[in-house]
């Protein structure tokens, strides 16, 4: 029953499990792994009806001006695959609280980055991204918002930038934890330019 | 650092369907000898009957 009932369900990534009413209609998800009583204790809450998107979509009504819940709004979305619907919770999450009182805004932009990746807008990959980095440049995530916004030019083809990035993030961090890898594909790019440009000459 | 480089292929990915049955979710399965299920069609049946919510796990082993 795999592929046909995932797709089913919409189910996008593994773990993923639903509970169900007797009739097979979704009643909610969980996505990812979780410690069994927090799992047991999900599970107790959906079969009750707390917690679940509906029972949120219905809050929302009340508490749509509450960064913190609206966040949860919009993870509960992502993790349903309804993109649209995430999309423009995280949103409001970022005009909510324009300073990251609630240190939720960083989270909200790499999650609309990824997005865009997802669907290959490597554009819009590298906007989001960039705003945590010149807005929110003390966020333990601006690190990783400078690797996307290097890798975001390596997809589009712009291998020469995507090198200069990779580098500049090398020398900026070479204490993170990040900053080999950065140095290899530094270094793999610079060798694909190289191959590039002896294909293009020796033809 | 790069999840994209973990290929797809050869990744065992599968679905199984346990009926939650009264008295909560692993006391039930156990005590009256209800296991996973890995016909969809199965599982809908016996929770329709019982009138039971399910657990759906999509899974992979690698």
């Amino acid at each position: 029953m795999d592929t046909t009932t995932a797709a089913r369900y919409h189910v996008r990534g593994y773990p993923t499990v639903l509970v169900l009413k007797p009739d097979g209609t979704e009643i909610d998800r969980i996505v990812g792994y979780y410690r069994a009583p927090e799992f047991i204790s999900q599970v107790e809450d959906y079969v009750a009806g707390r917690n679940t998107l509906a029972s949120m979509i219905e809050a929302e009504a009340t508490q749509g001006q509450n960064a913190e819940f609206v966040s949860k709004l919009a993870d509960k979305y992502n993790e349903h695959g309804l993109d649209a619907e995430a999309k423009s919770r995280f949103e409001r999450v970022i005009t909510l609280d324009p300073e990251n009182k609630t240190g939720l805004v960083d989270d909200a932009l790499i999650n609309l980055a990824r997005m865009e990746r997802r669907e290959k807008d490597y554009e819009g990959y590298r906007r989001y991204s960039q705003m945590v980095v010149d807005k929110y440049p003390d966020s333990d995530m601006m690190h990783l918002a400078k690797l996307q916004v290097a890798g975001s030019y390596k997809r589009e083809g712009n291998l020469a930038k995507a090198r200069e990035l990779y580098l500049d993030f090398a020398k900026q961090f070479p204490d993170d934890e990040d900053a080999a890898d950065a140095r290899e594909e530094a270094d793999s790019l610079g060798a694909q330019i190289a191959r590039e440009k002896a294909g293009k000459t020796g033809a | 650092m790069n999840a994209s480089n973990r290929g797809v292929g050869g990744w065992m990915a599968g679905a199984a369907a346990l009926v939650l049955l009264a008295g909560g979710c692993s006391k039930g399965a156990k005590e009256e000898g209800h296991a996973w299920k890995t016909s969809y069609d199965a599982a809908l049946a016996d929770a329709g009957k019982a009138k039971r919510p399910i657990i759906l796990d999509f899974y992979t082993d690698w």
